[in-house]
């Protein structure tokens, strides 16, 4: 007979993540399970977003994706997909990550309690803001930026500036009156948040400054009532597969941001010279080797080796696309 | 004993409720003033409303303050309005076990996972124990307030002439 | 859909068996979540729904106001908001009576809360309206109504709990707040003359002031204009949040009252005390709702519901006018908050599913609940008024509200049909 799962989103419902990536991946895996496998969206997030996966861990829902950062601590693994500097192209990285992960961290088992179906992250960070423009780490020193998790809090203290931790709403009445002078965030993130007007410069960082770490969970109940030939085909659907969806979304709402942001005039881009860059692996190098240690204590023996690896195959990748 | 651990948890809550006040109106001026917010002020907040509330919600409940309506009187009948009083006890006392019982499992995950606020690392197990604990007070309170709210007034059928139906201490509406 | 009608009616009959409403809502949803998704799941939602409601930033704001409004009660301003309407109101007829309304509606400026405006205003007005004779039943009908104020004139409690129920932008419902806050003054002041035209008898005397005396009432008034400009004037320029605002204003108040030299140790307790209950007491009942509203998530009711509206060829207006009667019978047999908590998971997704501006229904929201505030059996206000005058019977109070309550009937009824009467201003401060 037929399964239902049952989604919940904390992102709106019209959001690019899931009309581009979720729904058609949910399409798809009633294709690939002929009809037997379904998922049903719920009108509302069930818990919030920092509860998804308590919610689908507990079965209060089925399947939901959860931010790495949204529980510090917990998955210090996944935590590598939200360092500096992975990659600047997310339709490369995003399935990269996957890959790295599933080959040295699946198999530690951060995910215990629930099915993970796929895991990536999601678009290259960057420094906006009001008035100042920012073209090296002195520029950054002593400005609020709105900082999007605990790793970007520690990168702002690293060089200086002032993390502010507010939600996006309060920050958007803050950026709007100058009470702080701008915030960190993806192209597309500042877009969806209409920050968009509200900023005079945004410094783009090769390599991404910070992303998001987004991992699609199911319950394990609920993925031991489907039958196994069809966990099996949903498997091949997902994974690798989905990341690539949720990157190649990333990649064109970011893509469709930065249109948008160039036809603004009080808004300039510009894209951080190599000394900024390199000022910039100076500063996180400290906040690298801080992961590394969290990222052995959860059983990986060479860290480090292993964010090197994500990164040269992202950055080989990434070239030969050019 | 029970007036003595009243009088503790208010003014807990009470010192707490202004610490509350102070927390946040030293992190926007030291925002804008001195360029410098507090740091965690977020997360200590969201630790202070947590204690705050059930700190204060056994009083709540002893104190009867919880919002009642007290529509019409369906039922006039002395023994009928007991019935009522020790249904809603019970329900109360079920509901408040239940979510005391689930927030120390609670705790127990939160151990498991090392959970800890962002900044200044506090660890969330201990909150969750401790409202665990605050909730189970809360629960076996509504069954000691039981005799009182059965004995009061309200509950003795004064219920024909519409005059009764404000009992001032049942007045302490929040909004 | 049959699952939620079902949770409704099964919330009604505990609260009319007079369980707690928190307690009915919550024992509700988790019956309801344990049949529909598993009793183990549903236990576990009790605990993480309490956790995530107790331990958020963005409700911390409750509290805070709260407090704010408890020591701009204790600071004795009301006693000088009063004398400042009445010295302008004060010389025609039922003049008391408006000064009241304007008073309710300057103590509003600094209170969130529509019951404590009813204790602090009432207090200064009601003795002041009998010593000149005017009839109880005008007094306290005109304390009930005017104190509703308190929760649509900026800050507001309810409007926070509705902006963070539905993640609306608080400080444009503050700014929707403004114009439907003013009509409400205009309204009630309309219902007292009214009330005076058709019974002389029920305002029978008059108090001259001189321009001397105006002016110095007037500028008495001074530490509530600069509270309410601090609050609104923070928010609008941005330099800090409606959370923050809120702190921000709590220690003002502090400030004030201990400036005034009204804070002995035990009324600082007694004030800080009563908030931290009453904060309790809102929790609680945001706590059985958001259980509640967990299984409600699960009943497919929203969809139900929505494609119901839009198959069954009602026009969207009508909708709306379907939602205010609903409100307008639930509000004369429920507490308000209650009622709210109860009812916007529900509608909330239909009226923006048929197009309509959050920060409207918002606002149309609040004022169906001072509706619900004073109208009879169930009105709060009414019995608050008696709190602190247990010698009116509440029948008397009862016999004065009628042009109160048309008062606010018209009003819902304006505020539903122009939307710009609420939409100009945010538009004007936040786009
Ligand atoms: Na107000
Ligand atoms: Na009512």
């Amino acid at each position: 007979e037929a399964v239902t799962l049952r989604y919940s989103s904390w992102l709106p419902l019209q959001h690019h993540m899931n009309e581009k990536a979720m729904y058609p991946w949910f399409a798809e895996i009633e294709e690939v399970t002929a009809g037997r496998v379904k998922v049903e969206v719920l009108p509302k997030v069930v818990g919030t977003p920092q509860s998804q996966f308590d919610v689908v861990r507990d079965g209060l829902a089925d399947i939901s994706f959860i931010v790495a950062g949204y529980t510090p601590g917990r998955f210090p693994l996944a935590e590598m997909g939200e360092l500096s500097f992975i990659g600047s192209d997310p339709r490369v990285f995003a399935p990269a990550f996957n890959r790295i992960y599933r080959k040295h961290m699946e198999p530690l088992n951060e995910f215990d309690g629930v099915k993970l179906l796929t895991i990536f992250s999601n678009a290259p960070g960057n420094v906006f803001t009001t008035t100042k423009a920012v073209r090296s780490v002195a520029d950054m020193k002593g400005l609020k930026l709105r900082s999007t998790g605990p790793y970007t809090t520690d990168l702002l203290n690293r060089v200086g500036a002032i993390p502010i931790l507010k939600s996006s709403t309060e920050a958007f009445e803050m950026l709007s009156t100058g009470a702080i002078d701008g915030s960190l965030g993806q192209r597309e993130t500042i877009a969806n948040f209409k920050m968009t007007e509200l900023m005079g410069h945004g410094t783009l960082i090769p390599g991404g400054l910070f992303s998001a770490a987004l991992g699609v969970i199911v319950n394990p109940d609920a993925w031991e009532r489907i039958a196994p030939e069809d966990r099996a085909a949903i498997e091949t659907i997902s994974h690798e597969k989905l990341a690539a969806l949720g990157g190649a979304t990333y990649y064109e709402a970011d893509r469709q941001a930065e249109a948008a942001m160039r036809v603004v005039e009080t808004l300039k881009l510009e894209t951080a010279d190599p000394d900024f860059v390199a000022e910039l692996r100076q500063a996180v190098a400290p906040l690298e080797a801080a992961w590394a240690e969290r990222a052995k204590a959860k059983g990986l023996a060479d860290p480090l080796a292993v964010l090197e690896e994500l990164r040269s195959e992202v950055a080989a990748q990434e070239a030969q696309a050019k | 004993m029970l007036k003595w651990m009243d009088r503790l948890t208010g003014l807990i809550g009470s010192a707490l409720l202004f610490l509350l006040m102070i927390i946040t109106f030293i992190d926007v001026c030291g925002r804008n003033l001195f360029n410098h917010p507090l740091t965690g002020a977020s997360e200590i907040t969201e630790i202070l409303l947590a204690c705050i509330i059930f700190l204060m919600l056994p009083g709540v409940a002893m104190k009867q303050l919880h919002i009642v309506i007290d529509l019409i009187d369906i039922v006039s009948t002395r023994a009928m309005r007991i019935a009522e009083e020790i249904f809603s006890a019970v329900a109360s006392c079920s509901m408040f076990g239940l979510i005391g019982w689930q927030l120390w499992a609670l705790g127990d995950k939160a151990v498991g996972y090392g959970d800890a606020t962002p900044s200044l690392q506090l660890p969330l197990a201990p909150v969750f124990y401790f409202i665990a604990v605050l909730s189970f007070v809360n629960a076996i309170v509504f069954l000691i307030a039981l005799p009182r709210a059965v004995g009061t007034p309200a509950a003795a059928s004064k219920s024909d002439s519409p005059e009764t139906v404000a009992a001032p201490e049942k007045l302490h509406l929040p909004v | 859909m049959v699952a939620a009608g079902a949770g409704f009616l099964l919330s009604f009959v505990l609260i009319f068996l007079r369980v707690p409403i928190a307690v009915a809502l919550g024992i509700t949803g988790f019956v309801g979540f344990g049949m529909l998704i598993g009793w183990k799941q549903s236990s576990i939602m009790l605990a993480l729904t309490t956790r995530d409601a107790a331990m958020s930033y963005s409700m911390c704001v409750i509290p805070l106001f709260i407090l704010m409004g408890n020591f701009i009660a204790g600071t004795g301003v009301s006693r000088e908001l009063y004398k400042a309407a009445q010295a302008f109101l004060g010389g025609r007829r039922g003049g008391l009576a408006s000064a009241t309304v304007w008073s309710c509606g300057g103590f509003a400026m600094v209170c969130g809360s529509s019951v404590a405006t009813v204790v602090t205003m009432g207090k200064v007005a009601l003795p002041s309206m009998r010593s000149f004779q005017y009839k109880d039943s005008l007094s306290a009908a005109t304390i009930a109504a005017g104190a509703t104020l308190g929760i649509i004139i900026p800050p507001s409690v309810l409007l926070v709990i509705y902006g963070i129920m539905t993640e609306t932008h608080i400080g444009k419902l503050y700014a929707a707040a403004l114009v439907p806050g003013a009509l409400g003054i205009l309204g009630y002041v309309a219902a007292v003359k009214w009330t005076v035209w058709r019974d002389p008898a029920s305002a029978p005397s008059a108090v001259k002031s001189s321009r001397q005396e105006r002016y110095e009432a007037l500028l008495s008034v001074w530490p509530v204009a600069l509270l309410f400009a601090l609050v609104l004037g923070g928010i609008y320029s941005g330099i800090f949040t409606a959370t923050e605002a809120a702190g921000i204003g709590a220690f003002g108040a502090f400030c004030l009252a201990l400036a005034r030299r009204r804070l002995t140790k035990q009324v600082l307790y007694d004030i800080l005390l009563d908030s931290a209950q009453s904060t309790a007491v809102i929790f609680g009942l945001m706590i059985g709702a958001l259980i509640f509203t967990e299984f409600l998530n699960y009943t497919g009711a929203h969809t139900a519901l929505l494609s119901f509206v839009q198959d069954s060829g009602f026009s969207p207006f009508m909708v709306i006018i379907v939602i205010c009667v609903i409100y307008i019978i639930l509000g004369a047999l429920m507490e308000e908050l209650s009622m709210m908590l109860l009812t916007v998971p529900l509608f909330f997704p239909i009226v923006t599913g048929l197009g309509y501006d959050p920060v409207w229904f918002g606002v149309l929201v609040i004022v169906l609940c001072e509706l619900g505030m004073i109208a009879p059996p169930v009105g709060v206000n009414l019995f608050v008024v008696r709190s602190f005058a247990p010698d009116i019977p509440i029948t008397t109070v009862v016999r004065g509200i009628g042009p109160f309550v048309a008062a606010d009937i018209i009003r819902v009824f304006v505020i539903a049909s122009f939307p710009i009467l609420s939409l100009y201003l945010p538009a004007l401060f936040f786009d």
